[in-house]
């Protein structure tokens, strides 16, 4: 038997591959055998090509979040899924996720036993399309399927500064829901707060363009870390969120929002993350679709209710 | 006939002793009309560990290198079969959840399973306490209003990167997987490790499954406490997650104390080393009642209907 923990090559007939666009996964010693092995996944985040298996088989929301790196869009997703490791949440269960590991990974420097005297997030650094899974059941046990984008946070600056939308995030004319995230740091930074309302007004302006966003797909405009603003940074906030909403319906979105949310304040229990679900949950009339490249298939097994191997 | 069940769970979460303690009710035929049907079958290494129970010694923990698959024909009611027993080292659960694959051979056990019974020990539970809800605490012990902070450290909010400029440690980066087995199997939460084997036995199954969800060194918490409200307690979003999937899933939560007590500690072990095994064992279903030691099998064996 091999020894654990060193890395060695998998046998011939195994039938994991690597995820397309990134590094294969370190191989670990496991138990020796003739017969080879079945993978399982769920410690990353899904592929186009994997989210795609999932909608098609059980239906799913495809959520766009969309904002500048650090804006808080990996804290946000995380969060929520926390919520539900202490209890029911805002009138949902969970009810289980394709990408389980992958939000426990992310929420491990979050904890005590990382060792960190701060909670922290990981970047997102893939630059393809990647998927957080969630799956939730309200009280009457009616499931909803949460497919959340984790995209790196510099393919929104490019929009922002005149890239395609649908070069950069081919998956935003598929999204069902659409947040925009503005971040609270920089809105209580006077010297940048101009430009961060600036860089989500374009952001809104491609997203209505050909190529960018259905218009029919509801648009949240998401403040994140509402804690660190004062009142003063609040009014403020509010008389240009609201031009914000203004320039989104003109542009053509037929239902906006405006919410704010603190996911992880330094020390306090979170605020708004309530509301960012319901968002989500909240049923649409339309199909999911998704259109994924075409990616090698991983062999791994799918779990949210007994979907086999792709 | 014959009936697969997969004993789960990570490593010295019971699964060695309850299975003694079965196998031991069974051949005194005081397992609820379970009994041994032939008396040719492989039987060596169950019975070694039966003799350790008998013997009021702790459980030997099963790894890898002595993990067997145990065959046991049964009888129950007039009905014969054969109950298969793929595997038993926690070492196993673990690899699949840090190497996210398992044997073939296993995943074929898996989709022929009657039944799964998943352990968990009742004290070893990584909850995943976090930074915010720790500081929190010692506020409130302190009786602070803000919560106790490192002077002249900026806080870095949300999202770590290199504007953030804090003198935080380094956190993992993008998907890339930790190389070290034990450290990785460490981090994670007790109730997403069991949520994890629950929903990969469900993708494997062809059919819902049913579970018997085993609370092991029941002992050890108090005599009031129910195994349900143990469960919601402290694995809340497992709770959940088998409330949301009963279609999926039919399961019941047992307490159980294989061993009847902590043999580890030498005065408790004088004090019942002459009692009856099966006397000594205590199994609860999930509402505090006292039921027999093969109670859950039956019911993941369907054997009450």
């Amino acid at each position: 038997m091999s020894d654990p923990g060193v890395p060695v090559e998998p046998p011939d007939d195994v039938v994991e591959a690597p995820q397309a666009g990134e590094p294969a996964p370190e191989v670990v010693a496991a138990p020796a055998s003739d017969e080879g092995w079945v993978g399982l996944g769920g410690a990353q985040s899904l592929t186009w090509e994997e989210a795609d298996f999932v909608a098609a088989r059980h239906g799913a929301t495809i959520v766009l979040v969309a904002g500048n790196q650090e804006s808080g869009k990996t804290t946000l997703l995380l969060q929520l899924w926390a919520q539900f490791l202490r209890g029911s949440f805002a009138g949902y269960r969970f009810a289980g996720s394709e990408t389980l590991d992958a939000f426990d990974d992310r929420h491990y420097p979050c904890r005590v036993d990382s060792g960190n005297r701060y909670p922290l997030t990981e970047h997102t650094t893939d630059t393809d399309t990647r998927f957080l899974h969630l799956c939730v059941a309200d009280a009457t046990g009616k499931r909803q399927a949460l497919l959340m984008t984790d995209l790196w946070g510099d393919l929104f600056k490019d929009i922002a500064i005149g890239a395609k939308v649908a070069e950069r995030v081919p998956v935003a004319s598929k999204a069902d829901k659409t947040m925009v995230i503005i971040d609270g740091e920089d809105i209580v930074d006077h010297t940048r707060r101009e430009a961060a309302l600036r860089n989500a007004k374009l952001l809104i302006g491609a997203f209505a363009s050909e190529g960018g966003l259905r218009l029919d797909a509801p648009l949240m405009l998401l403040l994140s870390k509402s804690d660190v603003l004062n009142a003063d940074d609040k009014d403020w906030y509010e008389a240009k969120v609201t031009n914000l909403v203004e320039f989104a319906e003109a542009s053509g979105f037929t239902a906006v929002e405006k919410h704010r949310v603190a996911a992880r304040p330094p020390d306090a229990d979170p605020e708004g993350l309530e509301g960012v679900l319901e968002w989500m949950c909240a049923r649409e009339e339309r199909l999911p679709v998704i259109e994924p490249e075409r990616t090698p298939r991983s062999g791994r097994v799918f779990t949210t209710g007994r979907m086999g191997v792709w | 006939m014959s009936s697969g069940v997969v004993l789960a769970g990570l490593s010295e979460t019971g699964k060695t002793s309850y299975l003694a303690l079965l196998y031991h009710a069974i051949v005194e035929e005081r397992a609820g009309g379970i009994r041994l049907g032939r008396f040719d079958d492989d039987r060596e290494q169950i019975t070694e560990i039966s003799d350790v129970l008998l013997a009021s010694n702790v459980a030997v923990h099963t790894t890898m290198d002595d993990e067997q698959e145990i065959t046991l024909s049964l009888t129950c009611e007039g009905a014969d079969f054969a109950l298969h027993i793929p595997d038993l080292s926690g070492e196993t659960w673990e690899h699949a959840l840090v190497d996210r694959r398992w044997p073939r051979a296993l995943d074929r056990d898996i989709a022929g399973a009657t039944g799964f019974m998943v352990f968990v020990h009742c004290k070893e539970i990584n909850d995943g306490l976090t930074i915010v809800d720790a500081k929190q605490a010692v506020a409130a012990i302190l009786g602070e209003d803000d919560p106790p902070n490192d002077e002249g450290v900026d806080e870095p909010h949300e999202e770590q990167g290199e504007a953030s400029g804090a003198a935080a440690p380094e956190a993992d980066t993008g998907d890339e997987r930790d190389a070290d087995d034990e450290e990785k199997h460490c981090k994670q939460l007790t109730q997403v490790s069991l949520i994890e084997l629950i929903q990969f036995f469900a993708a494997v199954s062809p059919r819902p499954i049913r579970l018997s969800l085993m609370i092991s060194a029941w002992d050890l918490e108090p005599s009031d406490l129910k195994p349900k409200r143990w469960l919601s307690k402290n694995a809340p979003m497992l709770a959940q997650f088998l409330e949301a999937n009963t279609g999926e899933v039919e399961a019941i939560v047992w307490g159980v104390s294989a061993q009847g007590a902590d043999l580890s500690d030498p005065q408790v072990r004088e004090k019942y080393k002459d009692m009856d095994p099966i006397e000594r064992a205590r199994v609860h279903a999930a509402d505090g009642t006292e039921v027999g030691v093969a109670a859950p099998l039956r019911w993941v064996l369907r054997l009450d209907q």
